[in-house]
């Protein structure tokens, strides 16, 4: 199987609480997402807040259930599945999560932390196993952070534990959810570097989710961009930064901060984000958008292959 | 930035902890010692003495059958904290399962324990207490029961809220990635990061233990047959001797039951000051 | 004019006193944006605190001084550091997009200020603070909103017009587009450069974010671990930094357009509970020797206004 995960049309409305949209309108965080994932490749879905993409984290994670849609891991439909199967495919999908600090039950000590998805997945195992991927996550000595709890430890050492948890059971798949953004900058790198060792030799599928696409392009070979729960362009990290092709990505890539002092920065976006309501029609972007035409008010547009290998959802192409 | 953090340490250097310790430390001593401390046999009758005033030999003079009262209150320790501890106990532990359910399971379980939480919070709970302790019969069993059985609502939505917000956080979404159950959640992860808030709790629900045992004694229902310092006031009122202005007979009573109150009440705030910082130190 | 000689500011916590900055010596001229880089425990927001006398109750100044146009702030007394707080210097802090008053209107929260030091009446204020939003790009439709109804950029624009409202000729701004997608970032930042140029008003610019401070500040200040590690004018330290610290920060960015590939600062950010003797970056540094532990933080100058505190510095 060449493929590790197949995202189908997904989707995922909600019902909004508030006063703000009226009753009978509908949130779509995520609104027909189709992503595919090689085995052994790192893929990335680079979007803000609001973007809907730690929506589709978690429904790839299968801890959400989409409103429509089908999520496939190594070919299994994860929602439409029997128990058993689910269960089987929960230890070789796991999570790397954001924040180092709620990510951690505080009263559990590493140990436990550790040990707990073996434990949950009734994996037989024995303690050079957490000894070893402790190790591997650069805690050393491992023996002397078994008995710590997580407020003894700073928040690089508690990433740490928490990658070594998700890469413990020896996952196929992970989805790692912004796996540095609450780490100091000078530590970032290091982080990236040890995720793409783990990934490497052990042959692990992953789907990175980043609101910074310098991340996503240092760390994974295939970008896709989304915008309100759409997926508007879709390529190669080169290709992407290179050649971007959606007004979005654009502006995206005019806007992340270089080097050097600029007397001002020309971003060439309207607006700010709003949310995806099922009141919009039309393409998402339109009202952002600075080359917006009369096709962008009502057409909603397709992925269409504009470059090789390099897919935009925009009618300027 | 981490702190040592040792709960016992913070607990003996705050005066108000330490102020309560020391008052329901005096009380237990009390207690246990009753039968070394005090002067005579409580039960011991000497109908020659029909309520005699405070002299040398009753320091606080005696009841209608010439029962020591200095005795009898010090007897009365006994009672408040044994039900004091228990009743606090079951309220307690009855308003964590209820909270922690349904907190954690949300939906018609959630709103059906919230409706019944409700109700207990709204009625008069005295009143309450006193049917159906009425029904029961005296015993210090049922006494016990009644009030537990009917205080733990506090504790239900204290506790309920903290599952609610516990509940979202990704330790728990990595357990669920991981096939864990709703039980193993709601007891291995979500119970041990309420118990913060549990002390605190425990020693406010202990003390209202308390209070109830005395107002319910005092007003007839509930264990009237043993020493209690709501029986002893009751008798004093029964007698004619509370409006005939006898201090030494109702004062001190009074005064033992709000001082343990106290005492518990003090060692609750402090726990929850002691506590709540450290709730927001999981994010530090 | 911002002088800062011997700075020296100390916590108070229960495992003892922690030194958040130690011996800080800065000049912030009056109309430059000076950038403030580090992550955390560099001190960089106590660094904030203290020019604007907010320090939490367990934070004192151990020694040195802050002087604002000439006049010691620490010697002052608490009303005319009131005086200062807000009318000359103000703050923009982390998540202060976070502590909008729920309750309040948009307008009447940017006006507050005005009405609490009592230089104008309620209408005056009210029209400037319409005025101020709109220089911040919250045009009508905004100014009677309540904090909620905004997106996160408009409540940052909100922030600053807050701070901007009573002419202050200094604004430090910490963080301030931290918690904001990358696009609004880029506009809040174009808003605070053109304040600058337009008010002629002095930046701080505090961040743990490299290149972003790199792209507004004229000087910038890296720190670490409560002590500086090298300031100097921006193409100084983007072109040629001295410091190992600097220089990792500079290679380590995961940049779009650089063609060479990013290396890693080994290990992590210092404790400074417990910090190392000497230079405190010793224990990450490349190139640091057994000496280093008994560094006394006398800078070297390869250029005019180029500071770099590192022993190994240029010693080949």
């Amino acid at each position: 199987m060449d493929e590790a995960i197949r995202v189908k049309d997904l989707r995922k409305y909600f019902r909004p609480r508030g006063r703000v949209l009226s009753s009978g309108t509908l949130i779509k965080a995520v609104d027909g997402v189709n992503i595919s994932v090689p085995v052994a490749k790192i893929h990335s879905i680079v979007g803000e807040t609001g973007s809907g993409k730690s929506t589709i984290g978690r429904m790839i994670a299968g801890l959400i259930e989409p409103t429509s849609g089908e999520v496939y891991v190594h070919g299994i439909d994860i929602f439409n599945s029997s128990k058993d199967q689910i269960r089987e495919l929960r230890k070789s999908v796991q999570i790397i999560f954001q924040d180092p600090y709620s990510s951690l039950n505080p009263r559990f000590n590493v140990k436990k932390i550790i040990e707990e998805p073996l434990k949950l997945n009734h994996i037989k195992f024995s303690s050079e196993r957490v000894l070893e991927i402790l190790r591997k996550v650069g805690l050393t000595p491992p023996e002397d952070f078994l008995n710590r709890y997580p407020h003894e430890l700073s928040g690089g050492q508690r990433q740490r534990v928490s990658i070594a948890r998700s890469f413990v059971t020896d996952p196929t798949f992970v989805v790692a959810d912004e796996p540095v953004s609450m780490l100091d900058a000078s530590m970032r790198i290091s982080f990236l570097d040890l995720i793409a060792e783990i990934q490497k030799e052990r042959e692990i599928s992953m789907m990175l989710i980043s609101h910074d696409i310098s991340i996503a392009y240092y760390l994974s070979s295939r970008i896709n961009v989304l915008y309100l729960g759409k997926i508007v362009e879709e390529a190669d990290g080169d290709e992407v930064v290179n050649n971007p092709l959606h007004p979005y990505t654009k502006a995206l890539i005019q806007a992340v901060p270089k080097l050097g002092k600029v007397e001002r920065k020309e971003v060439q976006i309207k607006g700010s984000i709003m949310t995806s309501s099922s009141e919009m029609v039309g393409c998402k972007f339109k009202d952002r958008c600075i080359y917006a035409m009369e096709k962008c008010k009502t057409q909603e547009p397709e992925l269409i292959e504009a470059r090789p290998n390099h897919f935009v959802a925009c009618h300027l192409y | 930035m981490t702190e040592e953090f040792s709960p016992w340490r913070e607990f003996l250097s705050n005066k108000k902890a330490v102020a309560g310790l020391v008052i329901v430390l005096f009380f237990t001593f009390l207690a246990i010692l009753a039968p070394i401390v005090s002067p005579y046999n409580p039960d011991t009758t000497n109908p020659s003495l029909f309520l005699s005033p405070p002299s040398k030999a009753h320091l606080l003079g005696t009841n209608t059958l010439g029962q020591d009262l200095l005795s009898r209150d010090i007897y009365g320790a006994q009672i408040s904290l044994i039900v004091g501890i228990s009743a606090g106990a079951v309220a307690v532990v009855i308003g964590l399962i209820a909270g922690l359910i349904s907190g954690y399971m949300g939906g018609a379980i959630d709103e059906i324990i919230m409706r019944i939480v409700d109700f207990f919070l709204v009625i008069p709970a005295l009143v309450f207490m006193i049917i159906i302790a009425a029904l029961l019969g005296p015993s210090l069993v049922n006494v016990i029961m009644v009030i537990g059985l009917l205080s733990w609502a506090p504790t239900a939505r204290i506790i309920r809220s903290m599952v609610l917000s516990l509940k979202e956080w990704p330790f728990v979404e990595s357990a669920k990635a991981n096939n864990a159950g709703k039980f193993y959640i709601m007891f291995t992860h979500i119970f041990p990061n309420v118990t913060s808030v549990l002390y605190g709790n425990t020693m406010l629900a202990i003390s209202g233990a308390i209070f109830t045992q005395a107002a319910l004694v005092f007003l007839g229902v509930g264990n009237v047959n043993s020493i209690s310092w709501g029986g002893i006031i009751r008798e004093a009122y029964t007698s004619g001797a509370l409006t005939a202005g006898d201090f030494a007979y109702v004062v001190p009573p009074g005064v033992f039951i709000f001082a343990l109150i106290f005492g518990f009440i003090m060692m609750g705030f402090a726990i929850e000051e002691i506590m709540n910082p450290r709730l927001r130190s999981i994010r530090e | 004019m911002i002088e800062i000689e011997n700075l020296t500011v100390t916590y108070k916590t229960r495992s003892g006193r922690i030194r958040a900055l130690e011996d800080i010596n800065i000049n912030i001229q009056n109309n430059e944006i000076f950038g403030i880089v580090g992550e955390s425990g560099s001190g960089k927001t106590t660094l904030a605190m203290a020019i604007m006398g907010l320090l939490p109750s367990n934070g004192f100044v151990e020694s040195g001084t802050i002087k604002i146009n000439g006049k010691d702030v620490l010697k002052l007394g608490p009303e005319m550091a009131r005086r200062i707080r807000g009318r000359i210097v103000s703050l923009v802090f982390q998540g202060a997009m976070n502590t909008l008053n729920p309750l309040m209107k948009i307008e009447d929260q940017v006006a507050e200020p005005i009405l609490i030091h009592g230089t104008a009446n309620r209408e005056e204020a009210i029209k400037k603070a319409r005025n101020t939003l709109e220089l911040m790009g919250l045009d009508s439709f905004t100014w009677k909103k309540y904090p909620h109804e905004l997106s996160g950029g408009m409540k940052q624009r909100a922030v600053i017009a807050t701070a901007m409202i009573m002419d202050p000729s200094t604004i430090i701004a910490d963080e301030p587009s931290t918690a904001l997608d990358v696009i609004t970032q880029a506009q809040i930042m174009n808003i605070l450069k053109d304040l600058q140029r337009a008010a002629g008003i002095t930046v701080i610019f505090i961040s743990h974010d490299l290149p972003l401070v790199s792209e507004m500040a004229d000087r910038i200040m890296i720190l670490y671990g409560g002590r500086p590690a090298e300031i100097g004018l921006n193409k100084q330290i983007m072109e040629n930094s001295g410091h190992p610290y600097a220089k990792g920060l500079i290679n380590s960015v995961p940049s779009i357009e650089r063609r060479l590939k990013p290396i890693a600062i080994p290990g992590e950010p210092v404790n400074i509970k417990d910090p190392p003797p000497g230079c405190r970056f010793k224990p990450r540094c490349p190139i640091a020797i057994e000496s280093c532990e008994s560094y006394d933080y006398v800078p070297k100058e390869p250029e005019k206004d180029h500071l770099v505190f590192c022993k190994m510095y240029g010693a080949e």
